[in-house]
This record gives structure tokens, sequence and C-alpha cells, in this order.
């Protein structure tokens, strides 16, 4: 048996104050959510289960700390976000206000499960980050914030169906004999959601694919809201055209070593497109699919990635030091269900403490522009190469 | 909902429940059924196939039950989704 009062748990004690604090959302649902009871305290509890795993994975063994979720980036890169010019006007609200208005951006890909190469069967990530948006964000402490940021990965649903379930699914990486309590909980439902991640990650479709090749989701719903339209919508960003096939090259960075590859070669282009609500889809089951032949996309805007180096030390590092959330985002776009209620939460806190044991409190600023990225030009790359990091010498 | 009555400090004995009860005691789950297990091996097929038939048996759950007994082992019929499941338990090790 440990001592209680130890220092590393009386130097958590910011961190659960912050997790502790109820998501002012709660109160503010919309006609497609429901509140479930205690789902605030489920979601604290998770995060304050996810830093503990990442003290004992990172801080514990003197590494680098990464996110818990999607902690590995393959790599950020510089694009433009287009809103398409024929977009009808009803559409036109948010970061889509105006048709053909062009916004900055950094897109990053990662890799879901913990610091592993990329040839190991996982699902990916692709987050935009927009800059140079106007209006007033939902995150309460950074209202002026100019970021919007959309979170995809390659798969149209999420493995847990809400908080409680997600919640159960991060107790058994550090305590696996709760898999049994989980499932006999529950046992059909949770079933399917362990088939789910397995889905998400091994049995993967997409892998062996270049990320080039690959239709990304925003698997959970939020709100595309204006003066005529007021209606719970998912996201995709998907290949502009077919994408040719490569073998990948079977290394722990094969996905990176294929898009720099492909942004030797040329440009690449993604459409970003909606699907609209309709009765019977759900909001508040984040495994519901909506699918696509049921459901079809509306393309929206165009994102093109220039030709460019990104595999550099530099931007790996400032990559993996940028925050991306779902609630970096504008009332017109707010996301919706338990999932990403509970999002709010955990995201704010493995921030925070991510960048307090790196030592990078400073850039857990949101950036005003992109200025700062486009201007790390030194093309070494060395470090950034490993899947893990030592932790910073001062911590 | 708590927060809504109570406020923020309806959290604090929340607060010190984790504080104390992380690291402090056991690991053992009280109040809820456990079971030895690393895996699935634990799990017998005549523990799942009671939990699992006692939910299609639920008069206001079962349809959705078995629906996703459907879209999890392609069957309606518990004993015989237990080898889905041991194949989706060793697959998930595996992942993790």
């Amino acid at each position: 048996m440990r001592p209680c009062w130890d220092l590393p748990r009386l130097a958590m004690l910011p961190v659960l104050l912050l997790v502790s604090a109820p998501p002012a959302t709660a109160q503010q649902l919309t006609q497609w959510e429901t509140y479930t009871n205690g789902e605030e305290q489920e979601a604290a509890s998770a995060a304050q289960e996810l830093i503990s795993q990442l003290r004992n994975d990172y801080v514990n063994k003197g590494k680098r700390v990464f996110r818990d979720a999607h902690p590995r980036g393959i790599g950020c890169v510089a694009a433009t976000f287009t809103v398409n010019k024929d977009l009808p006007a009803q559409f036109q609200t948010g970061v889509f206000a105006q048709a053909g208005a062009s916004y900055d951006a950094i897109i990053r890909f990662s890799s879901s499960l913990g610091p592993v190469g990329d040839h190991t069967g996982d699902a990916r990530g692709f987050a935009i980050k927009l800059f140079g948006v106007p209006g007033t964000k939902l995150l309460s402490d950074q209202p002026n914030a100019t970021t919007v940021d959309f979170l995809h990965i390659d798969a149209p649903f999420f493995p847990a169906v809400n908080t409680h379930d997600f919640a159960g699914i991060v107790k058994i990486k550090s305590n696996p004999k709760s898999i049994g309590s989980f499932l006999l909980e529950n046992p059909i439902v949770h079933a399917l959601e362990l088939k789910n991640l397995v889905a998400l990650s091994t049995a993967n479709p997409n892998n062996g694919k270049s990320l080039a090749e690959r239709q990304f989701y925003s698997q959970v719903p939020y709100l595309l809201q204006g003066s005529t339209i007021n209606i719970p919508t998912k996201f995709t960003s998907r290949p502009c055209s077919a994408v040719a096939h490569l073998p990948l090259n079977g290394s722990d960075t094969e996905l990176r070593d294929d898009l720099q590859y492909r942004l030797n070669q040329g440009p690449l282009c993604y459409q970003f497109a909606v699907q609209f609500y309709q009765p019977g889809l759900k909001v508040e089951d984040a495994t519901n699919v909506w699918g696509e032949n049921k459901v079809p996309f509306t393309n929206f805007a165009t994102i093109t990635i220039p030709q460019q180096n990104f595999m550099t030390d530099a931007k790996l590092h400032y990559c993996d030091a940028l925050s991306f959330h779902p609630w970096h985002t504008l009332a017109q776009h707010q996301p919706l269900g338990n999932i990403n209620r509970a999002r709010r939460t955990i995201y704010e806190a493995i921030s925070k403490y991510r960048h307090e044991q790196n030592n990078e409190s400073g850039l857990a600023t949101e950036p005003a522009d992109r200025k700062a990225f486009d201007a790390l030009t030194d093309t070494t790359y060395s470090t950034w190469n490993a899947v893990t990091l030592p932790a910073p010498a001062s911590r | 909902m708590i927060s809504r009555v109570f406020g923020r400090y309806a959290f604090v004995p929340m607060l010190l429940a984790l504080l104390v009860g992380h690291g402090c005691k056991s690991t053992s789950n009280s109040g809820v059924q456990d079971f030895n297990v690393g895996a699935i091996q634990t799990l017998t097929l005549q523990q799942w196939t009671a939990a699992c038939q006692q939910q299609l048996n639920d008069p206001k759950g079962g349809a959705q039950a078995r629906s996703d007994l459907q879209a999890l082992a392609n069957t309606t019929d518990c004993a015989t989704a237990y080898p889905v499941l041991q194949k989706v338990m060793a697959s998930y090790t595996t992942a993790k």
C-alpha cells in the first residue's frame, strides 16, 4: 500500500480541481441532446484516470508527455481551407459565412494508440486548425481566439456509446481486471464497443493505405446554425479525386514518409463535406453511423495542402505543442452529444497537464496565425524520428 | 444534475474520493461483480450466456439487444456469440 498523500498526488490537486468543474454546457443542451445524470463526474473521472496513465507512461519513465489520444503526430502540414464559391446561401454561417473565403490552416495527422510506429494497425487522425476566424469562441477561457478546429479520424463512428462506457474503457487500460465487470455491466453493448475498438485499430480497413487515400470523419455531430438553418451535422474530409496507391515502406514512419514523398511531388486536395441530421439518426449515441448511402455529404469547402517539407524536428515539435479541441469553435458549430461534452472537460485537463509536464505552458495559448509555423525553416530531422522522446531536462 | 442543484461545491466529496480512493486501497471493485480475469478466458460461456440472455429477455430493451447481438456476432443466440466474443477479446488485447 502506498501512502495516500505523496507528492505526485498533491501535485494532481490543481488538475483535479480543474476537471471537477462542471462544464457550462450541461445547462445549454440543444433540442437533440439529452443530459445524463452524472456525466460530468464520469468525464472528470476519465480525465483523472487518463492523467494518471500519462504519469505512469511518460512522467515516471522520464519521457516527454504526449496526448492521451492521438499521441503520436505523424506530422503537421500547412494548408488552405477555401469555402466553395457555390455554397448555397442557407449554409453560409460560421466559418462558411462567406462563399469563396479562404483561411490559413494547419492539419495534424496522427496515430490514435500510444506512441507506436506507423506500421501498427490503428485509427489515424486528421485535425484541422483554421486561423483568422472572427467571432466569439465557445471555450470560456479563450473567447477571443481566432482559431476553429475540426477533428476527424478515418472511421465514421466513435467506439463508445457514451461517456460512461468511454470511462469504463479507459479504466481497462490501467486495470485489465476491470474488463470482466465492464462486460458484465452491459454485456452485448460493451462487447460491441470493444469490437469497435478493434475495427478502428488492428482491423481498420485503411491499414496499409496512404493518408492521402483516406476519408476522415467527425465521428460525432456538430451544430450548423445560421439565420435559416439549425441542424445537427457530421462532417468529413475526403480526397478530391482518386489517389494512386503506393506501397508503404514498412518503417516506423511509413505514413510520414509517404506523406512527405507525395508532398514533394505536388499538392494534395480534400473536400470538406457535411451530412445533415434526419429523424431516426442519433446524436447522443456516438457509435451511431449516419450511413453515407442514406445521408449523403454536401461539399462545403476545399482543402489544399501545397507542396512542402513538413518532416523536420522544428515542425514536429511545434505540431506536438498545439492543442486541437472540438470546442475551439464558434457557437454556429457547437459540438453536440455527451461524448463532445466530455471532451470539453477531458481535453482541457490533458492539454494543461502535458504542457506543464513538458515545461511548455507558454505554448498552450492558441496561436493567432500560422506565421510561427511557416517560419520554421530549419530542415534538421533526427530527434523527432523517434516514437518517444526524453523529458525536458528541467522537469 | 448534482452541479445544477448544489453548484461546484457538490464536487468536493468527489474530489476527496478521487484523491483518497486512487491508490490508497486495493483495486477491487466492491459492489460490482468482478472476475479474476486478465482476458476473456475467465469469462466463461455460462457467465456470458446468463448475462447476455438477461438482456435479450428484458421487456424494454430486448429488441435492441437482439439487434446489437446481431451486429456483434451475426446471431441472436448468446451461446453462439461466445466464440465471436472470445475472438474480439483476443484482438482487443493484441490491439492494446
